[in-house]
Protein backbone atom coordinates (compact mmCIF):
# COMPACT_ATOMS: atom_id res chain seq x y z
CA UNK A 1 0.00 0.00 0.00
CA UNK A 2 2.64 2.60 0.35
CA UNK A 3 4.28 2.17 -3.08
CA UNK A 4 0.55 3.85 -3.53
CA UNK A 5 1.41 6.70 -1.76
CA UNK A 6 1.59 9.37 -4.19
CA UNK A 7 4.28 11.37 -1.75
CA UNK A 8 5.99 8.02 -2.54
CA UNK A 9 5.79 7.96 -5.63
CA UNK A 10 6.87 11.70 -5.60
CA UNK A 11 10.13 11.41 -3.34
CA UNK A 12 11.16 8.15 -5.33
CA UNK A 13 10.60 10.20 -8.64
CA UNK A 14 12.68 13.38 -7.30
CA UNK A 15 15.62 11.06 -6.21
CA UNK A 16 15.74 9.35 -9.16
CA UNK A 17 15.62 12.23 -11.44
CA UNK A 18 18.39 13.49 -9.33
CA UNK A 19 20.95 10.62 -9.62
CA UNK A 20 20.47 9.98 -13.29
CA UNK A 21 21.22 14.02 -13.66
CA UNK A 22 24.92 13.10 -12.08
CA UNK A 23 25.04 11.00 -14.72
CA UNK A 24 23.96 12.79 -17.84
CA UNK A 25 25.84 15.76 -17.08
CA UNK A 26 29.02 14.24 -17.20
CA UNK A 27 27.97 12.23 -20.17
CA UNK A 28 27.10 15.73 -22.02
CA UNK A 29 30.37 17.26 -20.20
CA UNK A 30 32.23 14.29 -22.10
CA UNK A 31 30.24 14.68 -25.32
CA UNK A 32 30.55 18.52 -25.46
CA UNK A 33 34.19 18.61 -24.54
CA UNK A 34 34.58 15.99 -28.13
CA UNK A 35 32.82 18.54 -30.13
CA UNK A 36 34.26 21.67 -29.39
CA UNK A 37 37.72 20.60 -29.27
CA UNK A 38 37.08 18.49 -32.67
CA UNK A 39 39.00 20.81 -34.91
CA UNK A 40 42.13 19.89 -32.88
CA UNK A 41 41.26 16.06 -32.23
CA UNK A 42 40.26 15.61 -35.56
CA UNK A 43 44.04 17.66 -36.61
CA UNK A 44 46.56 16.02 -34.24
CA UNK A 45 44.78 12.88 -33.30
CA UNK A 46 46.48 10.96 -30.60
CA UNK A 47 49.80 12.26 -31.61
CA UNK A 48 48.83 15.26 -29.89
CA UNK A 49 48.88 13.45 -26.29
CA UNK A 50 53.01 12.50 -26.62
CA UNK A 51 53.50 15.47 -29.13
CA UNK A 52 55.83 18.45 -27.58
CA UNK A 53 55.60 21.29 -29.75
CA UNK A 54 53.37 24.21 -28.14
CA UNK A 55 53.30 26.97 -30.97
CA UNK A 56 49.88 28.72 -30.94
CA UNK A 57 51.25 31.20 -34.23
CA UNK A 58 52.50 28.43 -36.01
CA UNK A 59 49.19 26.17 -34.99
CA UNK A 60 51.01 23.30 -33.95
CA UNK A 61 50.06 22.11 -30.32
CA UNK A 62 51.18 18.78 -28.58
CA UNK A 63 50.09 18.00 -24.85
CA UNK A 64 52.97 16.35 -23.40
CA UNK A 65 54.47 18.96 -21.10
CA UNK A 66 51.18 20.09 -19.80
CA UNK A 67 50.21 15.87 -19.12
CA UNK A 68 53.95 15.58 -17.98
CA UNK A 69 53.87 18.77 -15.57
CA UNK A 70 50.50 17.55 -13.78
CA UNK A 71 51.50 14.22 -13.48
CA UNK A 72 54.60 15.03 -11.87
CA UNK A 73 53.66 18.13 -9.70
CA UNK A 74 50.39 16.13 -8.39
CA UNK A 75 52.49 12.11 -7.97
CA UNK A 76 55.36 14.18 -6.30
CA UNK A 77 53.18 16.05 -4.01
CA UNK A 78 51.05 12.90 -3.39
CA UNK A 79 53.74 10.90 -2.06
CA UNK A 80 55.60 13.64 0.03
CA UNK A 81 52.09 14.22 1.41
CA UNK A 82 50.92 11.43 1.84
CA UNK A 83 54.23 10.35 4.36
CA UNK A 84 53.71 13.83 5.97
CA UNK A 85 50.31 13.11 6.47
CA UNK A 86 50.19 9.99 7.61
CA UNK A 87 53.22 10.45 10.41
CA UNK A 88 50.67 13.66 11.68
CA UNK A 89 47.95 11.56 11.86
CA UNK A 90 49.82 8.90 13.51
CA UNK A 91 51.11 11.11 16.16
CA UNK A 92 47.78 13.07 16.40
CA UNK A 93 45.78 9.83 17.55
CA UNK A 94 48.97 7.27 19.30
CA UNK A 95 50.90 10.19 20.91
CA UNK A 96 49.47 13.66 21.40
CA UNK A 97 47.81 14.54 24.69
CA UNK A 98 44.41 16.01 24.44
CA UNK A 99 45.59 19.55 24.70
CA UNK A 100 47.75 19.29 21.61
CA UNK A 101 45.29 16.88 19.71
CA UNK A 102 42.76 19.15 19.71
CA UNK A 103 44.41 22.41 18.33
CA UNK A 104 46.24 20.72 16.37
CA UNK A 105 43.41 19.08 14.42
CA UNK A 106 41.66 22.55 14.62
CA UNK A 107 44.35 23.81 12.46
CA UNK A 108 44.43 21.28 10.19
CA UNK A 109 40.91 21.39 9.48
CA UNK A 110 41.69 25.36 8.69
CA UNK A 111 44.08 24.94 6.47
CA UNK A 112 41.68 22.72 4.19
CA UNK A 113 39.16 26.51 4.50
CA UNK A 114 42.32 28.75 3.01
CA UNK A 115 41.25 29.57 -0.68
CA UNK A 116 43.85 28.47 -2.90
CA UNK A 117 44.87 32.12 -4.49
CA UNK A 118 46.51 33.03 -1.16
CA UNK A 119 48.10 29.41 -1.17
CA UNK A 120 49.41 31.16 -4.71
CA UNK A 121 50.29 34.48 -3.25
CA UNK A 122 52.37 33.13 -0.76
CA UNK A 123 54.09 30.69 -2.54
CA UNK A 124 54.85 33.96 -4.98
CA UNK A 125 56.27 35.78 -2.20
CA UNK A 126 57.35 33.32 0.56
CA UNK A 127 58.32 29.99 -0.91
CA UNK A 128 59.82 30.85 -4.16
CA UNK A 129 62.45 33.45 -2.63
CA UNK A 130 63.25 30.38 -0.12
CA UNK A 131 63.64 28.21 -2.90
CA UNK A 132 65.15 30.30 -4.57
CA UNK A 133 67.81 31.71 -2.09
CA UNK A 134 68.36 28.85 0.34
CA UNK A 135 67.04 25.35 -0.45
CA UNK A 136 67.55 25.57 -3.91
CA UNK A 137 71.34 26.34 -3.55
CA UNK A 138 71.51 23.87 -0.76
CA UNK A 139 70.25 20.87 -2.80
CA UNK A 140 72.03 21.97 -5.88
CA UNK A 141 75.27 21.70 -3.13
CA UNK A 142 74.41 18.15 -2.19
CA UNK A 143 72.10 16.44 -4.67
CA UNK A 144 72.97 17.24 -7.81
CA UNK A 145 74.66 13.87 -8.51
CA UNK A 146 70.85 12.60 -8.66
CA UNK A 147 68.81 12.69 -11.63
CA UNK A 148 66.39 15.58 -12.05
CA UNK A 149 68.42 17.50 -9.43
CA UNK A 150 70.13 20.27 -11.96
CA UNK A 151 69.96 24.31 -11.88
CA UNK A 152 69.52 27.27 -11.58
CA UNK A 153 67.26 27.16 -8.96
CA UNK A 154 64.78 29.81 -9.74
CA UNK A 155 61.49 31.11 -7.30
CA UNK A 156 58.77 29.57 -9.83
CA UNK A 157 58.69 25.98 -11.01
CA UNK A 158 58.27 21.98 -10.43
CA UNK A 159 59.40 22.38 -7.20
CA UNK A 160 57.73 25.05 -5.84
CA UNK A 161 54.24 23.78 -7.53
CA UNK A 162 54.97 20.56 -5.70
CA UNK A 163 55.61 21.95 -2.18
CA UNK A 164 52.45 24.22 -2.56
CA UNK A 165 50.32 21.23 -3.77
CA UNK A 166 51.52 18.98 -0.61
CA UNK A 167 50.72 21.64 1.66
CA UNK A 168 47.27 21.86 -0.01
CA UNK A 169 46.57 18.61 -0.19
CA UNK A 170 47.97 17.90 3.75
CA UNK A 171 44.59 18.47 5.13
CA UNK A 172 43.10 16.21 3.58
CA UNK A 173 44.99 13.47 3.74
CA UNK A 174 45.40 14.01 7.48
CA UNK A 175 42.08 14.44 8.56
CA UNK A 176 40.76 10.96 6.50
CA UNK A 177 43.78 8.75 7.81
CA UNK A 178 43.24 10.71 11.25
CA UNK A 179 39.36 9.07 11.27
CA UNK A 180 40.94 5.82 9.78
CA UNK A 181 43.64 5.48 12.59
CA UNK A 182 41.15 5.90 15.04
CA UNK A 183 38.79 3.02 14.14
CA UNK A 184 41.16 0.91 14.65
CA UNK A 185 39.47 -1.87 16.95
CA UNK A 186 40.94 -1.78 20.35
CA UNK A 187 41.39 -5.33 20.27
CA UNK A 188 43.63 -5.44 17.19
CA UNK A 189 46.25 -2.98 19.21
CA UNK A 190 45.74 -4.83 22.53
CA UNK A 191 46.07 -8.34 20.50
CA UNK A 192 49.66 -7.20 19.30
CA UNK A 193 50.23 -5.04 22.34
CA UNK A 194 49.93 -9.15 24.68
CA UNK A 195 52.45 -10.77 22.39
CA UNK A 196 55.07 -8.14 23.60
CA UNK A 197 54.93 -5.62 20.99
CA UNK A 198 56.11 -1.92 21.63
CA UNK A 199 54.34 1.20 20.89
CA UNK A 200 55.97 1.29 17.24
CA UNK A 201 55.53 -2.21 16.75
CA UNK A 202 51.63 -2.42 17.52
CA UNK A 203 51.66 0.84 14.69
CA UNK A 204 53.92 -1.42 12.00
CA UNK A 205 52.22 -4.79 12.48
CA UNK A 206 48.53 -3.91 13.58
CA UNK A 207 47.23 0.08 13.08
CA UNK A 208 48.63 0.35 9.44
CA UNK A 209 47.77 -2.46 7.89
CA UNK A 210 44.28 -2.41 9.34
CA UNK A 211 43.72 1.30 8.54
CA UNK A 212 45.68 0.90 4.81
CA UNK A 213 42.57 0.53 3.00
CA UNK A 214 41.27 3.79 4.36
CA UNK A 215 44.91 5.80 4.17
CA UNK A 216 44.89 4.70 0.50
CA UNK A 217 41.40 6.57 -0.18
CA UNK A 218 42.83 9.28 1.47
CA UNK A 219 45.83 9.20 -0.97
CA UNK A 220 43.63 9.23 -3.78
CA UNK A 221 41.24 11.90 -2.18
CA UNK A 222 44.85 13.99 -2.18
CA UNK A 223 46.09 13.11 -5.36
CA UNK A 224 42.41 14.30 -6.79
CA UNK A 225 43.06 17.60 -5.75
CA UNK A 226 46.29 17.90 -6.21
CA UNK A 227 45.47 17.18 -10.13
CA UNK A 228 42.69 19.48 -10.29
CA UNK A 229 44.21 21.97 -8.52
CA UNK A 230 44.34 25.43 -11.30
CA UNK A 231 45.44 28.47 -9.64
CA UNK A 232 47.70 28.74 -6.75
CA UNK A 233 49.65 26.09 -9.30
CA UNK A 234 49.25 28.88 -12.05
CA UNK A 235 51.13 30.88 -9.92
CA UNK A 236 54.63 29.03 -8.94
CA UNK A 237 54.90 26.52 -11.76
CA UNK A 238 56.33 29.19 -14.27
CA UNK A 239 54.22 28.72 -17.06
CA UNK A 240 56.91 26.95 -19.21
CA UNK A 241 56.05 25.08 -22.06
CA UNK A 242 58.52 22.56 -21.93
CA UNK A 243 58.91 19.37 -20.90
CA UNK A 244 60.57 20.00 -17.22
CA UNK A 245 63.77 17.95 -16.82
CA UNK A 246 64.44 19.35 -13.09
CA UNK A 247 62.58 19.27 -10.06
CA UNK A 248 63.57 23.12 -10.90
CA UNK A 249 62.55 23.98 -14.29
CA UNK A 250 59.71 26.09 -14.89
CA UNK A 251 56.66 24.19 -15.73
CA UNK A 252 53.07 24.12 -16.61
CA UNK A 253 50.02 21.53 -16.01
CA UNK A 254 47.37 21.20 -17.75
CA UNK A 255 44.71 22.68 -15.50
CA UNK A 256 46.80 26.64 -15.12
CA UNK A 257 47.37 26.34 -19.12
CA UNK A 258 43.48 25.96 -19.45
CA UNK A 259 43.26 29.33 -17.14
CA UNK A 260 46.13 31.52 -18.52
CA UNK A 261 45.57 30.84 -21.77
CA UNK A 262 41.88 30.41 -22.38
CA UNK A 263 40.47 34.51 -21.97
CA UNK A 264 43.69 35.18 -25.06
CA UNK A 265 43.49 32.54 -27.62
CA UNK A 266 45.15 33.27 -30.89
CA UNK A 267 43.14 31.42 -33.34
CA UNK A 268 40.10 29.10 -33.54
CA UNK A 269 42.96 25.72 -33.32
CA UNK A 270 44.90 27.10 -30.11
CA UNK A 271 41.04 26.84 -28.41
CA UNK A 272 40.40 23.80 -29.53
CA UNK A 273 44.14 22.71 -28.43
CA UNK A 274 43.08 23.97 -25.14
CA UNK A 275 39.64 22.35 -24.59
CA UNK A 276 41.32 19.40 -25.70
CA UNK A 277 43.32 19.52 -23.02
CA UNK A 278 40.45 19.77 -20.87
CA UNK A 279 38.44 16.53 -22.25
CA UNK A 280 42.57 14.75 -21.59
CA UNK A 281 42.39 15.97 -17.75
CA UNK A 282 38.98 14.85 -17.28
CA UNK A 283 39.83 11.34 -18.95
CA UNK A 284 42.76 11.57 -16.61
CA UNK A 285 40.96 12.59 -13.62
CA UNK A 286 38.49 9.64 -14.76
CA UNK A 287 41.41 6.90 -14.78
CA UNK A 288 42.88 8.37 -11.20
CA UNK A 289 39.81 7.05 -9.83
CA UNK A 290 39.59 3.49 -11.50
CA UNK A 291 42.76 2.82 -10.69
CA UNK A 292 42.22 4.43 -6.53
CA UNK A 293 38.92 1.93 -7.01
CA UNK A 294 40.71 -1.44 -8.09
CA UNK A 295 43.64 -0.59 -5.61
CA UNK A 296 41.27 -0.14 -2.45
CA UNK A 297 39.65 -3.82 -4.03
CA UNK A 298 42.71 -5.12 -4.19
CA UNK A 299 43.86 -4.38 -0.77
CA UNK A 300 40.62 -5.11 0.91
CA UNK A 301 39.89 -7.78 -0.66
CA UNK A 302 38.86 -11.15 0.89
CA UNK A 303 38.79 -8.97 3.99
CA UNK A 304 35.44 -8.19 6.06
CA UNK A 305 35.90 -5.38 8.39
CA UNK A 306 34.27 -7.66 11.07
CA UNK A 307 36.56 -10.30 12.47
CA UNK A 308 33.40 -12.54 13.83
CA UNK A 309 30.86 -14.10 11.73
CA UNK B 1 37.22 -8.35 56.12
CA UNK B 2 38.32 -8.79 52.54
CA UNK B 3 42.14 -9.44 53.34
CA UNK B 4 41.35 -11.32 55.52
CA UNK B 5 39.45 -13.70 53.81
CA UNK B 6 41.91 -13.91 50.28
CA UNK B 7 44.40 -14.50 52.73
CA UNK B 8 43.37 -17.57 54.57
CA UNK B 9 41.66 -19.12 51.38
CA UNK B 10 45.03 -18.37 49.57
CA UNK B 11 46.79 -20.81 51.58
CA UNK B 12 46.12 -24.05 50.10
CA UNK B 13 47.31 -23.02 46.92
CA UNK B 14 50.55 -21.70 48.86
CA UNK B 15 50.94 -25.31 50.04
CA UNK B 16 50.06 -27.98 47.55
CA UNK B 17 51.76 -26.10 45.09
CA UNK B 18 54.03 -23.37 43.89
CA UNK B 19 52.51 -19.86 43.01
CA UNK B 20 53.34 -18.26 39.29
CA UNK B 21 51.38 -15.18 40.14
CA UNK B 22 50.70 -13.63 43.31
CA UNK B 23 48.87 -10.38 43.96
CA UNK B 24 48.46 -8.24 46.73
CA UNK B 25 46.46 -5.33 47.88
CA UNK B 26 45.83 -4.63 44.16
CA UNK B 27 43.04 -1.87 43.45
CA UNK B 28 43.24 -0.50 39.82
CA UNK B 29 41.46 2.72 38.69
CA UNK B 30 39.97 4.01 35.83
CA UNK B 31 40.05 8.05 36.19
CA UNK B 32 38.54 8.83 39.62
CA UNK B 33 36.57 5.40 39.39
CA UNK B 34 38.09 2.11 41.08
CA UNK B 35 37.15 -1.26 39.65
CA UNK B 36 39.29 -3.81 41.51
CA UNK B 37 39.51 -3.02 45.27
CA UNK B 38 42.42 -4.21 47.35
CA UNK B 39 42.87 -7.46 45.91
CA UNK B 40 44.77 -10.15 47.02
CA UNK B 41 45.02 -13.63 45.27
CA UNK B 42 47.85 -16.03 44.39
CA UNK B 43 47.92 -18.46 41.20
CA UNK B 44 49.28 -22.03 41.35
CA UNK B 45 51.58 -23.40 38.99
CA UNK B 46 50.31 -25.03 35.63
CA UNK B 47 46.71 -24.72 37.84
CA UNK B 48 43.94 -23.47 36.16
CA UNK B 49 42.12 -20.63 37.94
CA UNK B 50 39.23 -18.92 37.29
CA UNK B 51 37.66 -15.85 38.58
CA UNK B 52 33.98 -15.37 38.26
CA UNK B 53 31.34 -12.72 39.48
CA UNK B 54 28.84 -10.98 38.33
CA UNK B 55 29.37 -8.07 35.27
CA UNK B 56 30.86 -5.49 36.45
CA UNK B 57 32.56 -7.08 39.78
CA UNK B 58 36.07 -6.04 38.18
CA UNK B 59 36.95 -9.41 37.53
CA UNK B 60 38.34 -8.66 33.50
CA UNK B 61 40.21 -5.55 35.39
CA UNK B 62 42.02 -7.89 37.79
CA UNK B 63 42.79 -10.29 34.80
CA UNK B 64 44.17 -7.14 32.80
CA UNK B 65 46.66 -6.11 35.60
CA UNK B 66 48.60 -9.15 35.51
CA UNK B 67 50.20 -8.24 32.10
CA UNK B 68 49.97 -4.84 32.43
CA UNK B 69 47.24 -4.38 29.58
CA UNK B 70 45.28 -2.02 31.82
CA UNK B 71 47.31 0.67 31.59
CA UNK B 72 46.58 0.73 28.32
CA UNK B 73 43.47 2.46 28.40
CA UNK B 74 43.56 6.06 28.80
CA UNK B 75 43.53 6.87 33.38
CA UNK B 76 44.03 3.64 33.73
CA UNK B 77 46.05 3.18 36.88
CA UNK B 78 47.08 0.45 39.68
CA UNK B 79 48.33 0.26 43.15
CA UNK B 80 49.26 -2.76 45.06
CA UNK B 81 52.11 -5.53 43.77
CA UNK B 82 51.69 -8.56 41.61
CA UNK B 83 54.85 -10.58 41.25
CA UNK B 84 55.76 -12.83 38.60
CA UNK B 85 58.21 -15.55 39.76
CA UNK B 86 58.98 -13.51 42.62
CA UNK B 87 59.68 -10.32 40.59
CA UNK B 88 57.30 -7.46 40.90
CA UNK B 89 56.01 -6.61 37.40
CA UNK B 90 55.09 -2.90 38.12
CA UNK B 91 58.23 -1.94 39.53
CA UNK B 92 60.69 1.01 37.56
CA UNK B 93 62.52 -0.90 35.41
CA UNK B 94 60.56 -3.28 34.27
CA UNK B 95 59.33 -3.13 30.59
CA UNK B 96 55.57 -4.07 29.74
CA UNK B 97 56.59 -6.04 26.76
CA UNK B 98 58.58 -8.42 28.16
CA UNK B 99 55.70 -8.85 30.86
CA UNK B 100 53.39 -9.26 28.16
CA UNK B 101 55.65 -12.01 26.29
CA UNK B 102 55.80 -14.17 29.84
CA UNK B 103 51.92 -13.53 30.24
CA UNK B 104 49.97 -14.19 26.97
CA UNK B 105 46.48 -13.19 26.88
CA UNK B 106 43.53 -14.52 24.90
CA UNK B 107 40.43 -12.01 24.45
CA UNK B 108 36.97 -12.12 24.30
CA UNK B 109 36.02 -12.74 21.05
CA UNK B 110 38.86 -14.10 18.83
CA UNK B 111 40.67 -11.00 17.19
CA UNK B 112 42.96 -12.50 14.57
CA UNK B 113 44.93 -9.35 12.15
CA UNK B 114 42.60 -9.33 9.48
CA UNK B 115 45.35 -8.68 6.91
CA UNK B 116 47.69 -11.03 7.77
CA UNK B 117 47.14 -15.29 6.70
CA UNK B 118 46.47 -17.97 9.61
CA UNK B 119 50.45 -18.81 9.35
CA UNK B 120 51.59 -15.36 9.48
CA UNK B 121 49.09 -14.56 12.35
CA UNK B 122 50.82 -17.41 14.41
CA UNK B 123 54.32 -16.45 13.55
CA UNK B 124 53.99 -12.42 14.49
CA UNK B 125 55.04 -13.27 18.11
CA UNK B 126 57.96 -15.32 17.59
CA UNK B 127 58.77 -12.36 14.98
CA UNK B 128 58.68 -9.91 17.00
CA UNK B 129 61.33 -12.08 19.71
CA UNK B 130 63.33 -11.89 16.57
CA UNK B 131 62.55 -15.56 15.41
CA UNK B 132 63.30 -16.37 11.39
CA UNK B 133 63.52 -18.95 9.03
CA UNK B 134 63.17 -22.70 10.29
CA UNK B 135 63.21 -21.86 14.14
CA UNK B 136 60.21 -19.27 13.02
CA UNK B 137 58.34 -22.14 11.45
CA UNK B 138 58.87 -24.20 13.53
CA UNK B 139 57.86 -22.58 16.72
CA UNK B 140 54.72 -21.84 14.40
CA UNK B 141 53.78 -25.30 13.54
CA UNK B 142 54.17 -26.49 16.88
CA UNK B 143 52.37 -23.79 18.34
CA UNK B 144 49.47 -25.12 15.86
CA UNK B 145 49.58 -28.45 16.73
CA UNK B 146 48.97 -27.40 20.23
CA UNK B 147 46.39 -25.64 19.84
CA UNK B 148 44.43 -28.76 17.89
CA UNK B 149 44.43 -26.46 14.66
CA UNK B 150 47.08 -27.88 12.71
CA UNK B 151 44.83 -30.69 11.33
CA UNK B 152 42.29 -28.36 9.98
CA UNK B 153 44.65 -25.72 8.55
CA UNK B 154 47.58 -27.77 7.22
CA UNK B 155 46.16 -27.17 3.80
CA UNK B 156 45.39 -23.54 3.42
CA UNK B 157 48.05 -22.03 5.78
CA UNK B 158 48.37 -18.85 3.40
CA UNK B 159 44.87 -17.74 3.52
CA UNK B 160 43.42 -14.93 5.24
CA UNK B 161 42.72 -15.81 9.00
CA UNK B 162 39.64 -14.27 9.19
CA UNK B 163 38.52 -16.97 6.68
CA UNK B 164 38.29 -19.49 9.68
CA UNK B 165 35.05 -19.85 11.86
CA UNK B 166 35.22 -17.79 15.55
CA UNK B 167 36.07 -21.29 17.51
CA UNK B 168 38.81 -21.87 15.05
CA UNK B 169 39.78 -18.31 15.02
CA UNK B 170 39.77 -18.36 18.88
CA UNK B 171 41.90 -21.48 18.81
CA UNK B 172 44.17 -19.36 16.39
CA UNK B 173 44.52 -16.68 18.85
CA UNK B 174 45.45 -19.22 21.54
CA UNK B 175 48.03 -20.59 19.03
CA UNK B 176 49.27 -16.71 18.11
CA UNK B 177 49.44 -16.39 22.45
CA UNK B 178 51.46 -19.60 23.05
CA UNK B 179 53.90 -19.38 20.12
CA UNK B 180 55.10 -16.64 22.26
CA UNK B 181 56.18 -19.45 24.70
CA UNK B 182 54.18 -17.33 27.72
CA UNK B 183 54.70 -18.75 31.48
CA UNK B 184 50.69 -18.01 32.21
CA UNK B 185 48.16 -17.45 29.87
CA UNK B 186 45.05 -15.05 30.88
CA UNK B 187 41.84 -16.11 29.42
CA UNK B 188 39.35 -12.78 29.37
CA UNK B 189 35.82 -15.28 28.95
CA UNK B 190 37.12 -16.98 25.87
CA UNK B 191 34.51 -18.59 24.28
CA UNK B 192 31.89 -15.94 25.44
CA UNK B 193 31.72 -15.34 21.13
CA UNK B 194 31.30 -19.57 20.48
CA UNK B 195 28.84 -21.88 20.14
CA UNK B 196 28.28 -24.69 22.62
CA UNK B 197 30.86 -27.18 20.58
CA UNK B 198 33.65 -24.38 19.88
CA UNK B 199 33.18 -23.98 23.60
CA UNK B 200 33.68 -27.20 24.63
CA UNK B 201 36.85 -27.64 21.69
CA UNK B 202 38.49 -24.67 23.88
CA UNK B 203 37.47 -26.14 27.19
CA UNK B 204 39.35 -29.10 26.67
CA UNK B 205 42.82 -27.38 25.19
CA UNK B 206 42.61 -25.35 28.56
CA UNK B 207 42.98 -28.51 30.59
CA UNK B 208 45.58 -29.29 28.17
CA UNK B 209 47.27 -26.17 28.21
CA UNK B 210 47.33 -26.82 31.87
CA UNK B 211 49.77 -29.48 31.97
CA UNK B 212 52.21 -27.15 30.96
CA UNK B 213 51.17 -23.47 31.58
CA UNK B 214 49.59 -21.98 34.23
CA UNK B 215 46.18 -20.53 32.98
CA UNK B 216 44.12 -17.81 34.59
CA UNK B 217 40.52 -17.40 32.77
CA UNK B 218 38.27 -14.75 33.73
CA UNK B 219 34.67 -16.33 32.83
CA UNK B 220 30.77 -15.53 33.98
CA UNK B 221 29.85 -19.05 33.10
CA UNK B 222 29.66 -20.58 36.05
CA UNK B 223 29.06 -24.17 35.06
CA UNK B 224 32.59 -23.48 32.51
CA UNK B 225 34.23 -22.51 35.52
CA UNK B 226 32.94 -25.66 37.94
CA UNK B 227 33.79 -27.85 34.30
CA UNK B 228 37.74 -26.80 34.03
CA UNK B 229 39.68 -25.22 36.78
CA UNK B 230 41.40 -26.31 39.77
CA UNK B 231 40.90 -23.08 41.95
CA UNK B 232 38.11 -20.66 41.67
CA UNK B 233 38.12 -17.09 43.16
CA UNK B 234 34.73 -15.42 43.64
CA UNK B 235 34.22 -11.50 42.98
CA UNK B 236 31.78 -8.96 43.87
CA UNK B 237 31.27 -5.00 43.83
CA UNK B 238 28.63 -4.65 46.38
CA UNK B 239 28.94 -0.59 47.38
CA UNK B 240 29.69 0.46 43.67
CA UNK B 241 33.46 1.35 45.12
CA UNK B 242 34.91 -1.77 43.03
CA UNK B 243 35.20 -5.28 42.85
CA UNK B 244 36.65 -6.97 46.20
CA UNK B 245 37.54 -10.85 46.22
CA UNK B 246 34.76 -12.76 48.09
CA UNK B 247 36.29 -16.07 48.32
CA UNK B 248 39.01 -18.29 47.03
CA UNK B 249 39.17 -21.58 47.19
CA UNK B 250 39.38 -24.97 45.03
CA UNK B 251 36.99 -25.43 42.89
CA UNK B 252 35.47 -28.33 44.67
CA UNK B 253 34.82 -26.11 47.40
CA UNK B 254 33.06 -23.27 46.47
CA UNK B 255 30.96 -25.32 44.29
CA UNK B 256 29.85 -27.83 47.22
CA UNK B 257 30.45 -25.91 50.41
CA UNK B 258 31.49 -21.99 50.24
CA UNK B 259 32.58 -20.31 53.13
CA UNK B 260 30.45 -17.38 52.48
CA UNK B 261 27.07 -16.81 51.54
CA UNK B 262 27.23 -14.75 48.75
CA UNK B 263 29.61 -17.12 46.91
CA UNK B 264 27.01 -19.59 47.82
CA UNK B 265 23.67 -17.53 46.37
CA UNK B 266 25.83 -16.23 43.42
CA UNK B 267 26.73 -20.28 42.13
CA UNK B 268 23.56 -21.94 43.31
CA UNK B 269 21.77 -18.67 40.65
CA UNK B 270 19.83 -16.48 43.12
CA UNK B 271 21.81 -13.23 41.90
CA UNK B 272 24.34 -12.32 39.29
Amino acid sequence: MRGLDPRELLFRGFVTIAAMAVVVILLLMVVELTHTAWPAIDKFGLKFIWSTEWNPPKERFGALPFIAGTLVTSLLALVVGTVIGVGAALFLVEFAPPYVRVPVSYMVELLAAIPSVVYGLWGVFVLGPWIQKTSGPFILDYFSWMPFVKGPALAVGVLAAVLILTIMILPTIIAISRDVIIAVPRSQREGILALGATRWEMIRIAVLPYARSGVLGAAILGLARAIGETLAVALVIGNSTNVPDSIFSPAYTMASVIANQFREVENSTHEAALIYIGLLLLLITLLVNAIARALVWRVTRGQITTVVE
Amino acid sequence: MTIEVAATTSVPATTATDVAMSVTGLTAWYGGTAAVRDVSIEFAVHQITAIIGPSGCGKSTLLRCLNRMHEVVKHARVEGQVLLDGRDIYAKNVDPAEIRERVGMVFQRPNPFPTMSIWDNVGVGPKLGGAHGSELSDISEWALKKAGLWDEVRDKLRTPAISLSGGQQQRLCIARCIAVRPDVILMDEPCSALDPVATLRIEDLMRELAREYTVIIVTHNMHQAARVSDFTAFMLSEDGQGGHMVEFADTDTIFTAPADQRTEAYVTGRFG
